[in-house]
């Protein structure tokens, strides 16, 4: 499903809020811009949508920005029916997608996630051209880059990318180790040895990545394959037609949404993360 | 009746050995050899105990007594072997030359250093603990005491520590501690 912006001959980022006419620039309270990247299969769209939902839950005024068109069956627009996609897999006309997204943020004043497809050149690019980092801080949006990693050494490619020649290495950038993809009854220290042994992890670490496991959850395809959030899940809803989840993955749901999720979001911190109503804003180092 | 064939094996075996190598595992004989390499090498590029004591295992290396080898016990090993090698070292360097008196390479002002009461660590030691790129062990949930001087005994930029083969800010190398730790809390749960 898109939620395509109306068509034109410069494509509109993201829809403007109903009703948003946030202030001009000037004095004002940092937005963030939670981009998450990396190699394909690492689980991205997971880790993205896990942001959203759990932001959201906590009263986050957030837009959804999916860059990946390649991802239909778990696509952030599953989830997220407002989550916005370029009108193509044009570089070009992603460019200027992406660029009148963050125009409208930096007016209109929230916070963002984007979504990005595997390996995709497009904000690297535009960090070469436009000094990213320093062109969105002028405007009072932070950039915090999740770089999402599994355990094969190729998924540290994307990174090393965009570390070269300090191409896109915002302050914060969070190395994201996606524990679920190694698989089960392997130890998850030894499946992700060689990564965190790499020099380009370790020289990432040396200079100020921050490093968090993402939680397994064992039937989580189970969960995405039936396009349910977490909160839907662990209550045993489906959508029309569905079979319902077993009881015991309920509980795993429950035990990662309730116990896991917050545990890791506890591990970032705080100032990196969308504004949350009532979530602690100082950070926990 | 004593075995003559037993007894030529045996002192064909000890002449292999060399003098003082009976006492030493086949563990501390392959990291001796091979110090000046793996000390190289561990610089560039850390594998961790857990990868070395099992490349060490496939190649059918056993510690004393041929017991199987463990991330512990080949880190003991290795720091044996690097304070025997350093020990070796600086005995070389002291001996004495046979027949006659070279001329002193030492400035005639030279004097001992005044050594103060609390001074800083003691650089040998340090260093010694960064070309391991070990840190001193640390009581279950506390950090590490990270050597704050590279191998060579250089002390490092204010707040930085040497972990993993290289320099880095102090909370760099806990949070790559804290990690270890976290997988290995994951995979008892497994």
């Amino acid at each position: 499903m898109d939620n395509l912006p109306p068509r034109s001959n410069k494509p509109e980022g993201p829809k403007p809020e109903a009703g948003g006419s946030g202030p001009q620039f000037g004095p004002q309270e940092t937005k963030k811009s939670e981009i998450v990247s990396g190699r394909g299969r690492v689980g991205k769209t997971t880790v993205a949508n896990t942001i959203v939902q759990f932001c959201r839950e906590r009263g986050a005024n957030l837009r959804v920005w999916n860059a990946d068109r390649q991802n239909e069956t778990h696509s952030l627009s599953i989830f997220h029916s407002d989550a916005t996609r370029p009108p193509t897999d044009d570089p070009e006309e992603k460019r200027l997608w992406l660029e009148g997204g963050y125009d409208r943020q930096a007016r209109e004043r929230f916070d963002s996630v984007l979504d990005m497809a595997g390996g995709d050149p497009i904000v690297r690019q535009l960090a070469k051209e436009t000094r990213l980092i320093r062109t969105l801080e002028r405007r009072a949006i932070m950039p915090v880059s999740w770089q999402v990693l599994g355990p094969e050494v190729a998924d540290l490619d994307y990174l090393k990318l965009s570390m070269d020649g300090g191409i896109f290495m915002p302050a914060a950038t969070l190395l994201v180790l996606n524990s679920g993809l190694v698989r089960s009854g392997r130890s998850v220290k030894a499946a992700f040895s060689e990564v965190t042994e790499h020099k380009v992890f370790i020289d990432a670490v040396a200079q100020g990545a921050r490093v968090v496991w993402f939680p397994a959850l064992t039937c989580m395809s189970g969960v995405t394959d039936r396009g349910l959030t977490f909160a839907e899940a662990k209550n045993g809803i489906t959508k029309p037609g569905q079979e319902p989840l077993s009881f015991f993955d309920q509980t795993r749901v429950e035990i990662f949404w309730d116990d896991h999720i917050p545990a890791f979001f506890d591990s970032i911190p705080a100032d990196w993360l969308p504004a949350m109503p009532g979530y602690p804003t100082h950070s926990k180092d | 009746m004593i075995d003559q064939t037993a007894i030529k094996r045996l002192l064909t075996r000890l002449e292999k050995r060399g003098p003082g190598d009976g006492r030493h595992s086949d563990a501390y004989r392959l990291l001796r050899e091979q110090h000046a390499a793996l000390a190289a090498r561990f610089q560039t590029i850390w594998p961790g105990w857990d990868a070395v004591a099992i490349e060490m295992a496939e190649a059918g290396v056993a510690g004393k007594g041929g017991r199987r080898l463990s991330a512990s016990s080949v880190r003991r090993v290795w720091k044996r072997v690097c304070a025997d090698v350093a020990k070796a070292q600086a005995a070389e360097a002291t001996r004495k030359p046979v027949g006659g008196k070279f001329p002193s390479r030492i400035s005639p002002d030279w004097r001992p250093q005044e050594v103060l009461p609390h001074g800083p660590p003691r650089q040998g030691v340090a260093a010694s603990r960064a070309l391991l790129a070990v840190s001193a062990p640390a009581p279950d949930g506390a950090m590490p005491d990270f050597p704050t001087v590279d191998p060579s005994g250089v002390p490092l930029a204010e707040g930085h520590v040497f972990y993993r083969g290289r320099s880095m800010p102090r909370s760099a190398a806990e949070n790559l501690v804290d990690i270890d730790r976290q997988s290995i809390e994951m995979d008892r749960f497994k």
